[in-house]
């Protein structure tokens, strides 16, 4: 038991009391006898005794056992495929995920009688429930195991009774939970029509990411189509919404696989949004899935390249065979051997000075019209003092009036070398020490700086978070060749350690584009299959690809530019839109009024809000949503000062995304093992109920410490009153008031 | 003081070498009781004789890697060699294709009695693909020297030296080398006595098979 302190504040004052009380009474003596008197007294201070016994709070402290409430956790699936709307109700067809919301709010009601009840809703991620609102299903993938583990996460020890899974099953991204095991039981709930149900799915569109004009190349599609035996389709190919070609599918079976080829010859270069398409069915599980929708980019000619190249190196072999890789790309090598390449007359690398990689013809051009003949020059490390001054005058001018592109690639023979850059100082991105670049042998990661991050360089993968991600695991580049200074006007898409030096960086000579690579470990990347990285050999392809094409393409003269990161999209994603506004002389006009009109593929027509964007002078930018698929037309439009400076147009090709709708029936095979495999139960969502029961309540107590105040109580009231009554009856029996 | 500043020099000194080697050669260390280091002294020669014949910058001694993600692919080309047995973990095997595939390089000396084992183990990193012979009008036997094939350099069983290899996506990605034994002519010329003139054909084809996989 506990009390306060008996000398306390209440202590004091009772006993005041009780003293004035006492002196009270003992002036009334002669009106008293003995009895009465001490009747009184006795009544007076009993009733203080009993207030001062309150005011010392007295408490029972004790122990028991306490049964734990087990919880339950109620995951909903908020993908895409759960807006199908193939659940049947007495007023028609609903969605999977309005069935499965309301059936999960009953279910947690009842379950709430005996547990802890904690509701979450998942697709690629899960999240507790906020606030009862369950939202709306647009998750663009599904992550079951994902949504399982939060669960057993946030139950933090407590038991958990089981996990009710309300969902399609159509797990598409994460772990694979199969053969799995499992702390708690889990309950799937199964929602929607299974696999087997009608459907048809335009499930790939495969096509080069570049065609060449007048040339013929091959759209590759696969379709799938269950549930119509016997029946006839049309495929058919679009270009920007307009019919191109067609083929007809004969549904064999149940389950109707077929693979077709559209041979296109694009007639002019250009962007376009390619699409394969089949009608819709009214009776077939969705219509999301029936097309696929692709831009591709068509070049007029395919880009000619040289490789120029110093010595044997690893960069040289990767970067050669990711550039042969290319369709629209042509490779020429040039190999000089270098001059302390020990004589030996059998050699045929001494005996011509060059190496003969593709052929005798792997000499460096020796007259202009040579030169002429590519696109681009990627000068490897190759000591410039191997070039005449006529080849290095031919090489300013290649790229100052032909507009032609050259990539630097650093390298110890020439960017190293005291002087190592004479010749081509002009043409370089950076200002070079005299003494040469500094080479740091350690590992780096490079970093994308704000203009990599949406140039068309290094745009490696579909959406910016995506490309920030992926190049944040690629392998390390090392070998850094540093003590570079950017010059006025480049600019920088990667950077080295702390951001600080540039690793890639460019700038425009005259009408073409010289761009400087200060790293020879890219290789790294070609060969980072080896590491696990899964990515890797294809973004040192498509980096090379890209910067090739870019350097190939003519500076950009407009003074409006649209630049929209990616050309095909999902719906409902958010794609940033930049317009660049240049003033006369091609200087960023940072006062221009900028209107983005966008066109919806049902033609309505609106303005996208546009905002500069700080830090980037003439740069202003509008943030799309397009929430219906098809080709979206844009164009921007400036002005300054009254006078008008162009415009420029775009199109974004947007579609459904795939994944949801690959196989979006309800996969029971999938449910019923993930059940099988925990000790729960698969059930449809119309047997939602019997789950209740078949959760166990827990047998888990703990030890609780609880307290029990003594003094307020009933029984304490009724006493004082009691004793002051009768203190009261015996005053006035005996004339005392 | 004076201490301090050599101290510096020969940090300064260790560094920048470690910086002017962009090329090494990979020696597999792979399992199953094969002598993978033998050969003690070829790389080291190797490599100086292509600094010497074709002024590339290289390491100053083997870059020993095992058969795994990560550590192949630090650099380009790996060579394996020995007498015995050579075993490769499901793991290691699945390295060494995907390794390949990437654009890797891997050049295999058989320096007597690696023979069924290699070809057991390189069968099962590169199911489906053929180890071929490799004609001497091939452009490896041509890249730097213009050789007549493959050079018999060690004599073992009396077989003739015969390179094999194997195609991935068209490229040259693993060359072999029976009966030839490359790795006993890169030695020091006091380990096993070969001639002088076996020496230089085992230095040009071993420059023959670095240039080839540098520049394809």
């Amino acid at each position: 038991m506990e009390t306060r302190g008996i000398l306390s504040t209440p202590g004091v004052v009772t006993l005041l009391a009780a003293g004035l009380a006492v002196a009270a009474y003992l002036a009334l003596r002669a009106r008293l006898d003995r009895r009465d008197l001490l009747l009184l007294l006795t009544a007076r201070i009993a009733v203080l005794a009993l207030l001062w016994l309150a005011l010392l709070e007295p408490t029972r402290v004790f122990t028991r056992g306490v049964r734990i409430p087990a919880q339950v956790a109620v995951l909903v699936d908020r993908s895409q495929s759960m807006a199908i709307e193939d659940e049947s109700t007495a007023d028609g067809a609903v969605s999977r995920w309005s069935v499965a919301t309301r059936a999960a709010d009953s279910l947690s009601e009842r379950l709430g009688e005996r547990f802890e009840v904690r509701e979450y809703v998942f697709d690629s991620a899960a999240e507790p429930l906020v606030d009862a609102v369950w939202g709306e299903p647009a998750g663009h993938a599904t992550d079951v195991a994902a949504a399982i583990d939060l669960a057993a996460r946030d139950a933090r020890g407590a038991p958990l009774a089981g996990v009710v899974l309300f969902t399609d099953g159509a797990q598409n991204v994460g772990r694979q939970v199969a053969g799995e095991t499992y702390d708690a039981p889990i309950f799937p709930v199964g929602v929607g029509r299974p696999v087997a149900v009608a459907d048809i799915v335009v499930s790939s569109l495969r096509v080069g990411d570049t065609l060449l004009a007048g040339e013929t190349a091959q759209v590759k599609a696969s379709v799938v189509i269950r549930g119509y035996p016997g029946r006839q389709f049309t495929v058919a190919l679009t270009r920007d919404d307009s019919l191109v070609s067609a083929a007809r599918v004969d549904a064999g079976g149940d389950e109707h696989i077929e693979e077709l080829e559209f041979p296109i010859t694009p007639e002019a270069a250009g962007s376009y949004s390619y699409g394969v398409e089949i009608a819709p069915l009214a009776d077939e599980l969705t219509p999301a899935n029936n097309r696929v929708g692709r831009t591709v980019t068509v070049l007029p000619s395919r880009t000619r390249v040289l490789l120029a190249w110093g010595a044997p190196d690893a960069e040289f072999a990767a970067l050669r065979r990711s550039l042969r890789r290319v369709p629209s790309v042509d490779v020429t090598v040039a190999m000089a051997a270098m001059p302390d390449v020990r004589r030996d007359v059998r050699s045929p690398v001494a005996q011509s000075g060059a190496y003969p990689v593709d052929g005798p013809s792997s000499q460096l051009p020796e007259d202009a019209a040579e030169l002429d003949a590519y696109d681009v020059v990627v000068l490897g490390d190759l000591s410039l003092a191997l070039l005449s001054p006529r080849q290095l005058a031919w090489l300013t001018e290649f790229v100052e009036a032909r507009g032609g592109g050259v990539a630097w690639c650093a390298g110890e023979r020439w960017l190293a070398r005291r002087l190592g850059v004479g010749g081509v100082e002009a043409l370089l991105p950076v200002n070079v020490p005299t003494s040469g670049a500094r080479l740091a042998a350690a590992e780096f990661a490079p970093s994308l700086t704000r203009q990599g991050r949406s140039h068309a360089v290094t745009q490696l993968a579909q959406t910016p978070p995506d490309n920030d991600r992926l190049w944040r695991q690629m392998p390390l580049w090392s070998r850094l060749y540093g003590s570079l200074t950017p010059k006025v006007g480049s600019t920088t898409l990667v950077s080295g350690p702390g951001g600080r030096a540039p690793v890639v960086i460019y700038h425009r000579v005259g009408a073409g584009k010289s761009m400087l690579l200060a790293t020879d470990a890219m290789w790294k990347w070609a060969l980072a299959d080896a590491t696990g990285s899964p990515a890797g050999a294809t973004s040192y392809d498509k980096l090379w690809a890209q910067a090739v094409r870019w350097l190939a393409t003519p500076p950009d003269t407009r003074q409006v530019r649209l630049e929209i990161p990616l050309a095909d999209v999902d719906t409902g994603a958010s794609v940033p839109v930049t317009v660049r506004v240049f003033g006369a002389g091609y200087v960023p006009e940072p006062d221009a009024v900028v209107l983005v009109d966008v066109e919806s593929p049902t033609g309505d027509a609106a303005s996208a809000p546009v905002t500069p964007v700080p830090g980037d002078v003439g740069a202003f930018r509008a943030v799309l949503r397009p929430t219906r698929e098809g080709v979206w037309r844009l164009t921007a439009s400036a002005t300054a000062r009254g006078v008008a400076l162009g415009q420029d147009a775009a199109t974004l090709s947007v579609q459904t995304p795939r994944l949801e709708f690959q196989r979006p029936g309800r996969d029971d095979a999938f449910l019923a093992g993930i059940a099988e495999a925990s000790g729960g139960r698969y059930v449809t969502v119309a047997e939602a109920g019997s789950v209740v029961p078949l959760l166990r309540d827990s047998d888990e107590t703990r030890d609780v410490r609880e307290r029990k105040a003594l003094w307020n109580t009933p029984a304490l009231l009724l006493a004082v009153a009691a004793l002051l009554g009768s203190e009261w009856w015996l005053r006035k029996w005996r004339g005392l008031v | 003081m004076t201490r301090w500043i050599l101290a510096a020099l020969i940090l300064a000194v260790a560094a920048s070498a470690r910086a002017a080697e962009p090329f090494a050669i990979g020696q597999l260390h792979y399992d199953g009781g094969g002598d993978w280091y033998s050969s003690a002294t070829s790389i080291r020669n190797w490599l100086e004789e292509l600094r010497q014949r074709v002024g590339l910058t290289t390491a100053r001694d083997a870059t020993v890697v095992r058969p795994i993600d990560g550590e192949l692919s630090a650099t380009p080309f790996v060579y394996a060699n020995g007498h015995g047995n050579m075993r490769l973990a499901e793991a290691e095997a699945a390295s060494l294709r995907r390794y390949l595939l990437g654009g890797g390089f891997l050049f295999v000396n058989d320096d007597y009695g690696l023979d069924d084992s290699f070809r057991r183990e390189i069968a099962r990193a590169l199911p489906g693909e053929s180890l071929d012979p490799i004609p001497a009008s091939h452009f490896i036997y041509h890249c730097f020297y213009d050789l007549d094939g493959l050079p018999k350099i060690h004599e073992h069983d009396g077989e003739p030296a015969q390179g094999y290899g194997i195609f991935l996506n068209g490229r040259l990605a693993v060359f072999y080398a029976y009966s030839s034994d490359i790795g006993d002519g890169l030695e020091d010329g006091d380990v096993h006595g070969a001639p002088d003139e076996a020496r230089e054909q085992a230095a040009r084809m071993a420059t023959n098979i670095v240039v080839y996989a540098l520049t394809h």
